[in-house]
């Protein structure tokens, strides 16, 4: 059983954990009219027989067809090769992609072939060190930035002397997603305010832009504003989704919500949120069972383009104790939110640079799965 | 005779003063229990612990919680302690074993850590802010917040301090943490796979 967030009077139960509640009379079911946006606003509807064409539907083709190329991760052997748990990746250069692995809090660095290069974090509250990390961004070659659970975002440089901390950047929020945008730091995690938070390279908070879930409930509020968070650096538009509902959304730096997309085959989960006999409030997620789909991926693309990934979960999955039954993928314009359903078999999506895709696999074992994409006008 | 008597108690306790100063400083006395590595059979504490390097197998869950009383985990556990016994002896090291219920009430705690067999030490009681999960949750060896888990960590055991009076353990880093059932039984069935350990001094009994 987990341990979540301490949230005073409220209790939540996951129908997962195999908690049994009773609903009670005035309860709420989510999602509720005001998080739902009108359809004719919708800049697409994107289901699994939309066919986008062009570009965009070139790229899809290609990536269902990626092939593996590399794995990187053992189940025995030296420290470097085995890894805890793959929390992301990323290629900060040329032949050169870092990994965070959020049980041994480190940040290990692997060329190309997967030959281990360097490490650099370990388990603590001091500099360059981590307590629960999230997410691993790059700016640049020597500076990488990783948000933490503990409630900080913390950059760390190349120096003449190694690796460095060299700014801790303290939230009032859990952290649940980050991204870079030309230099500023994108991070998402809710607060009343809003949802993406944007701070400048030294740390300043410059502003909080778009709209989390609405409620007057401040648990179903942070619970329902969990999601996913992806920065383009073509047309300077910050993509976020929020973990149970099926809108992508587009914005501008400056807050401007750009375009608003559904994902038309997106099952949602039953939120149901009451009060107790003894007045404690309550949040159910998938209370009796049933399909349900939740965002697993936003990854921005350097062409413009957004890979939104979806897992679908089932009884059976839950049953089989799989991390969910299917990956749904699909492939956006960052600007303007239409996009083409790509299929069911691209693994899960953690950096893409230039024909390669990098992924993390827990099955068998904790491991990096390295992808190519065939070049535009290969034959299949 | 009472002067006997006398002279014979003085010098018994000067024999237990000067005993007493040498045991200041020492190793904790072992008992009475064979300090001979185990080799095969069911996991059993060794009531002894050894200078130098060990691992030690921490096992973290509750009673009240569903997932930590799954029927396989027993087991596992016991298939894990024998697993990674047999390996620190064949690496030099010592050995422990160490049970942790995060339960509120000290006797369900007790309980639950019974069905798991034998620790060479348990804890229970306050929940997550018991003394061992404060260590290898949320302190010294951070880690999720969740049950049930193991781990593994590596410590040096010994005069720390190297001084001939602090006896205690330094150094402990994670080997391997696995988090639910399902990582945990899989890596029991995996035969306990741990990264590649350095070279150590073999560890010396009392």
């Amino acid at each position: 059983m987990s341990l979540l967030r301490p949230a005073g009077l409220l209790f939540v139960a996951l129908a997962a954990a195999g908690c049994e509640r009773t609903a009670e009379a005035g309860e709420i079911n989510h999602p509720t009219a005001e998080n739902i946006p009108a359809e004719a606003g919708l800049a697409d509807i994107i289901g699994a027989k939309s066919r986008a064409g062009g570009e965009l539907q070139a790229f899809a083709e290609r990536l269902a067809k990626a092939r593996l190329v590399l794995t990187v991760g053992k189940l025995e052997g030296p420290p470097s090769t085995v890894f805890g748990a793959v929390e992301d990746v990323d290629v900060h250069m040329p032949g050169r992609f870092a990994v965070l692995d959020s049980r041994y809090n480190e940040v290990r660095v692997f060329d190309q072939n997967g030959t281990f290069i360097e490490s650099f974090g370990r388990p603590g509250r001091g500099p360059t060190e981590f307590l629960a990390p999230e997410a691993l961004e790059s700016d640049g070659p020597d500076r990488f930035v990783v948000a933490d659970r503990n409630a900080q975002v913390k950059v760390i440089e190349r120096t003449p002397a190694g690796m460095q901390q060299r700014l801790t950047i303290p939230l009032q929020f859990t952290p649940e997603d980050l991204c870079v945008l030309g230099h500023d730091i994108v991070v998402q995690g809710p607060l009343p305010g809003g949802l993406l938070h944007l701070y400048s390279p030294d740390g300043r908070h410059q502003r909080t832009i778009g709209g989390g879930y609405q409620s007057t409930n401040a648990l179903v509020r942070n619970q329902l504003s969990d999601g996913r968070a992806a920065c383009s650096a073509k047309g300077q538009t910050i993509i976020a989704m929020l973990r149970y509902l099926p809108y992508v959304r587009g914005y501008g730096a400056d807050g401007t919500l750009r375009w608003t997309s559904r994902l038309a085959d997106f099952r949602t989960i039953k939120i149901e949120e009451g009060v107790e006999p003894d007045g404690q409030p309550y949040v159910l997620l998938g209370e009796g069972g049933g399909d349900y789909d939740q965002v697993e991926v936003l990854h921005a693309l350097d062409d413009g383009l957004v890979i939104v990934q979806t897992a679908r979960h089932t009884a059976q999955s839950g049953r089989e104790r799989r991390d969910y039954a299917e990956l749904h993928t699909y492939l956006l314009s960052a600007e303007t939110g239409k996009g083409v359903y790509v299929g069911n078999t691209v693994p899960r999506v953690l950096d893409v640079a230039g024909n390669r895709i990098y992924t993390g696999s827990s099955e068998p074992f904790p491991q990096v799965r390295v992808y190519e994409i065939a070049p535009a006008g290969a034959s299949s | 005779m009472k002067r006997a008597i006398r002279r014979g108690a003085l010098l018994a306790a000067g024999a237990l003063v000067f005993v007493g100063a040498l045991a200041i400083g020492r190793r904790p006395p072992a008992s009475a229990a064979t300090p001979e590595p185990q080799r095969g059979g069911p996991y059993r504490p060794a009531a002894v612990t050894r200078e130098g390097t060990e691992l030690v197998l921490v096992y973290i869950g509750s009673s009240g919680c569903v997932p930590s009383n799954h029927e396989d985990l027993p087991g596992a556990l016991e298939q894990l302690k024998v697993r990674l016994r047999d390996r620190a002896d064949g690496g030099r090291r010592g050995f422990a074993t160490v049970g942790i219920a995060r339960d509120w009430v000290v006797d369900e705690g007790l309980a639950h850590l019974r069905k798991y067999g034998s620790f060479d030490e348990v804890m229970a009681g306050r929940n997550w802010m018991n003394a061992g999960v404060r260590r290898y949750v949320w302190e010294e060896i951070p880690g999720e917040a969740s049950t049930p888990q193991v781990l593994v960590v590596e410590r040096a055991v010994g005069d720390v301090a190297a001084r001939g009076i602090q006896y205690g353990t330094q150094g402990e880093r994670l080997v391997v943490r696995k988090v639910g059932t399902d990582e945990i039984l899989a890596w029991a069935q995996q035969g306990a796979p741990l990264p590649e350990l350095a070279a150590v001094s073999p560890a010396r009994g009392p």
